[in-house]
This record gives C-alpha cells, structure tokens and sequence, in this order.
C-alpha cells in the first residue's frame, strides 16, 4: 500500500477545482514540514494557491458569460 | 534507499579510519554486526543516526576517540567524522558529518561542525547539493526515522499501554500532521478571507447610490427652475425692451401730450383769470352807474352854484359865522352886546330869517357828493378799463393757447394717453424681477455645482465600492474554495484514516501471526479510533495488557514493519538488538521472516542473540556479517565474517 497514492487517489476523487487545491496545499505543506519546519509565508501561498483557481473560474465563467 | 558504505573516523571506540560496506543485495540483503555487549554495536547505530540527522549522540557520552583524544597534543586539531554512502532513486550520495574538536589542557571544545551532502554527477564526480538537511529529510524524512532506525531493547516499550509513540507512529507515516496541517491552514485561509469579508463587506453602496439618485433629483429640478427662471428672465428682457421701445416710440408723442397738458393748464388758469375778470368788470360796471348821473349832476350843481353866487342859498359860514358872534357876544365891528341887546335879537332874528340851512346843505352834500360820486366814477371807469384790458388780453391769450392746443390735438390725433413714468417704472419693475431672477439662477447654479460635485464625489465611493464588491465576491468565491477544500481534506482524511487503519490492522496481523509463536490465540489486531493498537484474543477480548515483554517486542516488530511497510519508503530497516527479549520460539520466527519484509536489513545482535539467529533462516539472507571486537586499549575494530 502506498500512502501517497491512496491519499492521491482521494483527492482525485474530488471537484476538479477543489481537488487542484487540496493537492497543491497538501503538497506545500509536506514541502514546508519537510524543509522549512516553520510556517512563515505559508498562508500567503495558499492563498496564492486558491486565488489561482478561483481566477480560473472567474475567467472562464467571464468567458462562458460572453458566449 | 540503500545504504552501500560507512566510513568512520575517530567516532567513539572507533579510533581513527573505518570503512565498513552494507549489503546492497536484494537476496543477501542482510548485514549483521555482532559482538559482545559494549563492544560498539549501538555506537556503530547511534553513528548511522548521528551521520544522516546529527541525532542520537544526547546519552551516549562524548564522540571524540578517546583513544585519539589522549594522543594528541593540547591544540590539537581532532576531526570525529562518519560517512553514510547510500543510492536513492538510482544516484549516489554521501552524507558526512564532521565535527572538529581542539584540545585543551583537561578537555576539549568544539570548533567546527559540518553537514555535507553530496551526489554523484553523471561525470562519476561527487558534487556538494545546496540544503543537505532538508534534502537529506526529503530522502528520508526524520518523522519516520525511528521505525526505520530502532533499539530493539527499548522495542517493547511502543507496545506499553498508554504509549502515545503509536499515535505519533501512524501519525507520523500517514504524513497525518501534513493533512491535519493542510485541514487547518485552509481554515485559517478561510477564516482570514471571511474576516476580511466582514471588514470591507458594508450597505454603503445603496446609501451612495440612494444619495446620487436624490443629487440628480435635485439637480434635475434645479436645472428646471433655473430653466423657468431663464424663461421668465427672457419674457422679462423682451418685456423691457418692449416696454424700453414703447417708451423710445411714445417720448414725442409722450412730450406732446406733456405739453398739451401744458396748454390745458394754462387754458384753465386762463379760464379762472377771464371769470375773475369777468367778475371785476361786472363789479366795476355796477359800480359806474352813476356815470350815467354825471351831467344831471352837473347841471345841479352848476344851478347850486349859481344860487349860491346869487346868495339864495346861504352858506353855511355865513350862518356859522353868526352863530358864532351870537354865541362870543362881540359884533365884528368889535363893540359887545349882551343879550338883551338889541343887536343880539337883530342878529337872532337875522340868524332865525335865514331859517333852516337844511336845503342848503342838503344841496351843498349833494354838490360834494356828486363831485365825489363824479370823482369816484372816473377812478371807477378807469379800472373797467384796465381790468378790459386784461379781460381781452386773456381772451386773447385763451384764444392763441386754443389754437395751439387745436395744433397738439391735430399732432396727438386718437392716441392713448400715454404715461411714459408708468412704463419706466414697469420697466424698473422687470429689470428688479430679472435680477431676481438672476440671483435664482446663479444660486441654483452654485447649489447645481455642489451637488455635481458630491455627485463626483460619490461616484467616486460607488467605483470603490463596486470595486470592493467585486472585491467580495471574488473574496467570497475563494472563501468558498477554502471551504470546500478544508471539508473535503477532512473528508478525505476520515476516509483515508479508515483504509489507513484496515491496512495497519492487516499488516501488523500478518506479521505477528507470522512471528508469534500462539498464533491461535491472538486472532485479530485493532486499532481504535486514536490509533491505539490492541490485540484481540481468540474470545475476541483485549489482551494487550497481558502480553510478554517479548510479546510486546514482537508486536512492536510487527506494527513497525507494517509502518514501514505503509511508509512507502524504500529504506534500510537498521535493528539496535532487535531479538534481546525474545525467546527462543520468537527469535528464529523473527530472525526467519524479517528479511523477508524489507529491502535491506542492517541488524547490531549480541552473540547471544547472533548464536541463535544463526539456527534460522536469517544465515541465507545474511549478505555481509561483522564482528565487532573490543580491545583493551578501549578501541573497537570491525573484522569481516565469514558467514556472507
């Protein structure tokens, strides 16, 4: 059993948009656990992270609201 | 992860260079070093440890050779240095740790650490990597360290009730703090947008909508007033300039009509003066009547005057002058009488002959007043005359002003009268109302200027709060992502917990039937909802307290090899005494299988525990054996076996 790929498997399971952000912050934060041990600047990145998607949306509900 | 090498130089009884290879096999894939206790073995572990984390050196005394530490001179430079060779993902590494120590008078300090990680390039080159720790964390995470690097003889502990390590343990290879971390950090994402949500979120935007629609109803009404007053201002102007042209036509005929007033007047004063007259000349035409009398008085007073000449009609002086003598009783020739003089009655009786001098003066009044009368009637004629005069003169005057008033009628004609002050004051009159006008407008102008200005202004808040609106909505719609994501972490987590834990539960089963020897009697393994592990008995009763030591050793065993196991990483399973509390049952079982469950498989065993396993399968999987040997001078050296 491989953790990583049953805990992937689940996050695929999710809404496209939701699953981008689970993995993306899941994936920050082992990186941040594993290298930085500290949380600085994190929040901003998931931030980041989420604001990413939700611009993506944004741009194409703009475009489907065009058509 | 494979380890290949160990090189070690003057780290604890290990006095000065030691190069020792790990079998890499995946057959052989066991290395055993085994030796009397004390003789280095869990030095040898504890440098594996100290080498990849800098851990594992708190309770083991100094790591300076002593050996190296006595034989060098005070000042002394003293290096303590391990290298692990290891292959990950198909490249080479070499993780060394060095520290230098200087030697003091009774001790010494350390003056340099060091931490280098280095790969092997394509070009067979080793070349340092930027951040050894985090890499090195990366290839092996520190978490997980310890159910790959382990103390056999602390091993049973784990299984202890009321040890938290199994929690940490699962926690800690289910990469559970990073989910846990991930569920709560995208709380505080969320909670931090909501805040800021709250903090720009208002009902601003209607009031200032609300506020611009009443400006532009006040400007709109404004703009109307000030339209009406620009209507009637203009009514106004050309009202006056009408009235101004009006009054431009009507001056001549306005003067003519001014001066024929004039005339009118004038006639009038004449008028009075004519009947004046007119009334003095009948005054004096009744006062000239006795004119008419003029020579009947005349020829009376001429006949009176002719008696009087002739002495018919006593004078009254001669009477008086009778009276007189009469009275003063002296005679004019002088001589006195008295009254019984005859003289005296001569005269009275002269004086009484005379009889009355009535007529007489009655004719002389008459006299005297027909001369008055003559007289006055003269002075009276006079005045007829002149007040005739004047009388004609002012017909005359009447009669030139007719004709001059005949001339203005003839100008004038039919026209109306016209009253020039009448239009200057309606013209005075509507300039005022322009003015007013004027002020209206310009106020409503400046009000108009205000309102436009705050409208401005107020478009300004509306683009700021539409912008903040958009800035909501974009705010809310991430809030919902972070929402959404942190549910569905938690979600996910429950559910991976749950496989997580089945699988747990399965492996540590496997592996415990496989090395307990009462296989019949512990028929199950549970891990509850905290992760706390138990082992069910064939009554399907708890029965965890009651295990052995060994027991324990084993399901610790058991549980750390399905940890590793479930880790997924590929990494050496390095056993401080991993068989000291097991029996003799329990020790070939495990020595037997353990090869079996990982891909290399570095073991530190007492000769005690060496002579035993030697009985079990583990003799086929052994790929290097050492023997650690302590001399007397303190110092270990690592000779090869022979059982490879």
């Amino acid at each position: 059993m491989n953790l990583q790929k049953v805990l992937s498997n689940y996050f695929k399971e999710l809404d496209p948009d939701i699953s981008e952000i689970v993995t993306d912050v899941y994936s920050l934060e082992r990186n941040y656990m594993d290298y930085y041990g500290s949380n600085k600047g994190l929040l901003i990145k998931i931030k980041d992270i989420i604001d990413r998607v939700a611009s993506l949306q944004e741009s194409s509900e703009q475009k489907g609201g065009k058509s | 992860m494979k380890i290949i090498y160990m090189r070690i130089i003057n780290f604890k009884q290990f006095y000065k260079e030691h190069y020792i290879r790990i079998s890499d096999s995946k057959e052989k894939n066991v290395t055993i070093f085994h030796g009397d206790n004390g003789a280095g073995k869990t030095s040898l572990f504890t440098a594996i440890n100290w080498c990849l984390y800098g851990e594992g050196i708190e309770d083991s005394g100094e790591i300076l050779s002593k050996q190296y530490y006595s034989e060098s001179a005070i000042n002394t430079e003293m290096p303590v240095v391990v290298t692990v060779g290891f292959i990950h993902n198909h490249v080479e590494y070499s993780a060394e740790r060095v520290w230098k120590f200087r030697k003091l008078k009774d001790e010494s300090e350390i003056i340099f650490k060091e931490f280098l990680l280095s790969q092997v390039s394509q070009k067979g080159n080793f070349e340092d990597v930027a951040n050894p720790e985090g890499v090195m964390d990366s290839i092996l995470s520190k978490n997980v360290r310890e159910y790959f690097f382990f103390d056999g003889e602390k091993m049973d502990d784990l299984m202890r009730p009321g040890n938290e390590k199994i929690t940490q343990a699962i926690q800690n290879i289910m990469k559970l703090p990073i989910i846990e971390r991930t569920e709560d950090h995208l709380q505080k994402v969320k909670l931090e947008y909501r805040k800021t949500i709250k903090s720009k979120g208002s009902v601003k935007l209607d009031q200032i909508l609300d506020k611009k629609s009443e400006n532009e109803g006040q400007i709109e009404q404004l703009k109307k007033n000030i339209e009406e007053k620009k209507k009637q201002n203009s009514i106004a102007e050309t009202q006056i300039a009408q009235l101004e042209q009006q009054l431009e036509n009507s001056k001549e005929l306005g003067t003519l009509q001014s001066q024929r007033k004039g005339i009118e007047r004038q006639l009038d004063n004449l008028k009075n003066l004519r009947i004046q007259s007119l009334s003095k000349i009948q005054a004096n035409t009744n006062k000239i009547y006795p004119l008419f009398m003029v020579c009947a008085a005349d020829s009376a007073l001429e006949l009176i005057n002719q008696q009087v000449e002739k002495g018919r009609i006593p004078s009254g002086i001669r009477e008086q002058f009778l009276v007189d003598i009469l009275n003063k009783e002296v005679c004019i020739c002088g001589r006195d009488f008295c009254k019984d003089d005859d003289v005296y009655n001569v005269l009275k009786n002269i004086l009484e002959s005379t009889g009355s001098s009535k007529l007489e003066d009655e004719v002389l009044n008459l006299r005297a007043e027909i001369r008055q009368v003559n007289s006055r009637v003269l002075s009276n004629t006079d005045h007829l005359e002149k007040e005739l005069q004047t009388y004609y003169q002012v017909l005359q005057n009447m009669e030139f002003l007719d004709k001059q008033k005949d001339e203005y009628d003839r100008r004038i004609g039919n026209a109306d009268e016209v009253n020039l002050v009448a239009i200057d004051q309606t013209i005075k009159e509507f300039k005022t109302k322009q003015k007013l006008y004027d002020q209206e407008i310009g106020r409503n102008q400046e009000r108009i200027d205000q309102l436009e200005n705050q409208i401005v202004d107020l478009n300004g808040q509306i683009d700021l709060e539409i912008k903040k609106e958009n800035e909501l909505s974009g705010l809310n719609k991430r809030e919902k992502l972070a929402e959404t994501a942190e549910k569905a972490v938690s979600e996910v987590k429950e559910k991976f917990y749950c496989e997580v834990r089945k699988y747990i539960e399965s492996e540590t089963k496997e592996v415990f039937q496989a090395l307990a020897w009462k296989q019949d009697h512990f028929t199950d393994i549970k891990l509850n909802d905290e992760f706390q592990i138990e082992v069910l008995d064939k009554w399907n009763l708890p029965t965890k307290s009651e295990l052995s030591a060994g027991e324990r050793q084993i399901l610790s065993l058991a549980f750390i090899s399905a940890m590793a196991r479930l880790s997924g990483e590929e990494s050496p399973i390095i056993m401080d005494t991993p068989f000291a509390r097991l029996s003799s049952n329990h020790l070939i079982k495990t020595a037997s299988n353990i090869p079996k469950l990982h891909p290399q498989l570095i073991l530190f065993v007492t000769d005690t525990e060496w002579n035993q396993a030697k009985e079990s399968d583990l003799i086929n999987h052994i790929g290097l054996d050492y023997n650690l040997v302590f001399h007397s001078d303190g110092c270990t050296t690592v000779e090869e076996g022979n059982f490879a």
